[in-house]
């Protein structure tokens, strides 16, 4: 991080693109459907013109402010801005409910800033080494994770596994709908065309966790906060935030991490942080969906902190970690940039300007963020009848947003009643997308390997990690079914 | 047969329902891959579609024996429950009916007279039915929250709205 970086991050030219790449991302973060990959494509024309250092100033401001935009709805209405903040729900809406919005937009604001100050201190400094290890991860490895990922659903619904694992399943069962990737065959169409694109994932997340949400609130009337006043307190959520230092910096590792690994991304790190985070504090008071804070701290360190990850991979070695780093790469490229160590060792000042473009965009969501939680905050005193119409608008141009299809919006609908009577009946939702997140990545990355092999099923335990990773999915499987609670109570 | 009637119709709740639901889901999936050549590319769906039709009917079991042993249903707090929903007032359940009757009605609307139009409509419907009966205002909260939202998603961001089978003028004054 030279400090030519800085002087072009803090010019007058530098503070602009900084400032209203924030403020677009912002804004496209807190609007359903509308993730990152849509911020930073729809931005991506509007830097043809530019010098490539104000070009990554301008795309890591809006990526980052993006990610941490989708935390604000996420605590104030239950509707997650991009898939990077669904798991945020889970406590920061129960806290909304509870009058202290302010206190869940504090914890999640300090949190997306210290984990995204971290994601950027690991893109700075250990790119070379942990771009070497994501290299080590081949399909087996990939199949093994994604199976880890899914075994969770066993640990987290302990106590309801059965309805856990249902969800699961249909979750994968859902996602091989439509044109195998690996073999090219229609499967499960029922002869439509429009499914044999599959199921989009980003109208079935919006029916899921927004239009469902609608619904809930159209039955409870009233509103949000069940309370009728807010504590907008937004300090109190940073105080609070901090007196956890363990936590947020252990979910920011855990969240860089996840981001190095090209394919997994921001939509996995927040569910493994807040799995991960349940599971060590499972007498936590209040409980984890009942307004714990760690349930908001986790999570949104993760994501933020997985935003920097996924650019390691694709600036040190030209693999993209998601479909956001991918759309980098291509920014990089229209400038005549190549990615590589190259890159980030003699690449000049662009390199060095978005790592300080970057971090300065932590601190300038969190302005943002602390400055107006008392603004954000009073939506959750707005009656649920007024709320609930504009809900509805919102998700249906989201549905729109994806592809312009009215099937879509068909899908965004079917999955909002399906969310509604999971809501309803206690089902664990995360599950069902869990199985869609990780159902292609698991079954792409099994056949290749089974190819690379020959058929041969023992790539899957010939490596240590894969072998490792195994282990691990038995042990987190017995622990999820058997009764162990019980036969401790008994002995 | 009154009692017996009371306690089938007891056990046949939502959950059940959905379930079913469940298990006609993934029971259509394996008679739809039934017809693939390649029986790599069966395997997943067949696998993970034959999970879930023994866990759905292990689910409904469940529910079925503790029905049948008289146990209410046992609320589990996990790391991620959700807000459970105690009981349907009538008010709450004439709102939510409205409100999934109204989003399926904006979803033919809108692809009928377009976007702008169709959520004027059922904005100004649903908040009609919810009591607000001050025309003024809720023509002007309809009409500012569906131009709005047309004109930054459909000029400024360039989302492919649906524009209806009519033409209205202001879709050429927001482009």
């Amino acid at each position: 991080m030279t400090l030519e970086g800085l002087v072009i991050t803090l010019s007058w030219k530098g503070l602009f693109f900084l400032v209203s790449g924030g403020l677009i991302g912002l804004i496209i973060g807190i609007l359903p459907g509308l993730g990152p990959v849509f911020g930073v494509s729809l931005m991506l024309p509007f830097t043809f013109w530019l010098p490539p250092h104000f070009v990554l100033i301008f795309l890591g401001s809006v990526y980052s402010c993006c990610v941490y935009g989708g935390s604000i709805t996420a605590c104030l209405l239950g509707i997650p801005g991009t898939t990077g903040n669904i798991t945020t729900c889970f406590d920061g809406y129960p806290l909304s409910r509870q009058g202290k919005a302010g206190v869940a937009l504090g914890l999640s604001v300090t949190s997306a800033l210290i984990g995204g100050i971290v994601g950027v201190a690991c893109l700075a400094t250990l790119t070379p080494y942990l771009a070497a290890f994501a290299l080590k991860i081949g399909p087996a490895e990939y199949f093994m994770l994604a199976m880890f990922g899914l075994s969770m659903v066993a640990v987290t619904a302990k106590g309801d596994t059965l309805r856990g694992l249902l969800l699961g399943c249909i979750g994968i069962l859902v996602s091989t709908i439509g044109v195998g990737v690996v073999f090219g065959e229609n499967r499960a169409t029922f002869g439509s065309s429009y499914l044999e694109g599959g199921i989009p994932f980003v109208p079935a997340s919006i029916g899921l966790f927004a239009l469902s949400q609608a619904f809930i609130l159209a039955e409870q009337g009233g509103v949000i906060a069940s309370l009728k006043k807010i504590a907008t307190k937004p300090w109190k959520g940073v105080w609070e935030t901090l007196r956890r230092p363990a936590a947020v910096l252990r979910h920011s590792v855990i969240g860089a991490g996840i981001g190095i690994i090209p394919g997994v991304g921001i939509n996995v790190a927040n569910f493994i942080a807040y799995l991960v985070e349940s599971r060590l504090n499972k007498n936590a008071d209040p409980p984890f969906g009942k307004g714990q804070y760690l349930g908001v701290i986790a999570p949104e360190a993760a994501a933020n902190a997985c935003v920097s990850g996924e650019l390691i991979p694709a600036f040190a070695f030209g693999i993209p970690g998601g479909s956001t780093a991918a759309i980098f790469l291509a920014a990089l490229m229209m400038h005549d940039l190549r990615p590589g160590m190259d890159f980030f060792q003699s690449g000049g000042s662009s390199a060095s300007s978005l790592l300080w473009g970057m971090l300065f965009a932590q601190f300038l969501f969190f302005i943002f963020g602390v400055l107006g939680a008392n603004f954000f905050a009073k939506v959750t005193i707005v009656r649920n009848s007024i709320l609930v119409p504009t809900i509805v608008a919102l998700c249906y141009v989201g549905a729109y947003s994806n592809r312009g299809m009215f099937e879509d919006a068909i899908v965004m609908t079917i999955f909002g009643l399906a969310g509604y009577a999971m809501y309803k009946y206690d089902y664990p939702i995360a599950c069902i997308v869990l199985g869609m997140i990780l159902g292609p990545m698991a079954e792409t990355n099994f056949h290749r390997a089974l190819i690379i092999s020959d058929g041969s099923y023992s790539v899957f335990v010939s490596t240590f990690i894969s072998t490792a990773l195994f282990i691990i999915i038995i042990l987190m499987l017995l622990y999820g079914l058997l009764p162990w609670e019980r036969f401790l109570k008994r002995k | 047969v009154e009692q017996k009637t009371k306690r089938f119709s007891g056990f046949l709740n939502g959950d059940v329902i959905f379930l079913f639901v469940c298990l006609a889901f993934s029971a259509a999936i394996l008679i739809e891959t039934r017809q693939l050549q390649e029986p790599s590319a069966a395997l997943v769906p067949r696998l993970f579609g034959i999970l879930a039709v023994i866990f759905s009917l292990l689910a409904i079991f469940y529910r079925a024996l503790s029905f049948l042993r008289g146990y209410e249903k046992k609320k589990v707090t996990m790391g991620i429950s959700t807000p459970r929903l105690e009981g349907v007032e009538v008010e709450g359940a004439m709102n939510l009916f409205l409100a999934i009757g109204l989003s399926v009605l904006y979803l033919i609307l809108a692809e009928l007279i377009g976007f702008v139009v169709g959520t004027v409509l059922i904005v100004s419907a649903y908040l009609w039915f919810a009591q607000y009966r001050r025309i003024p205002a809720v023509v002007l909260y309809s009409v500012v929250t569906s131009l709005s939202l047309y004109w930054l998603f459909y000029s400024l961001l360039k989302v492919n709205l649906p524009q209806g089978l009519i033409h209205w003028p202001w879709q050429r004054w927001l482009q």
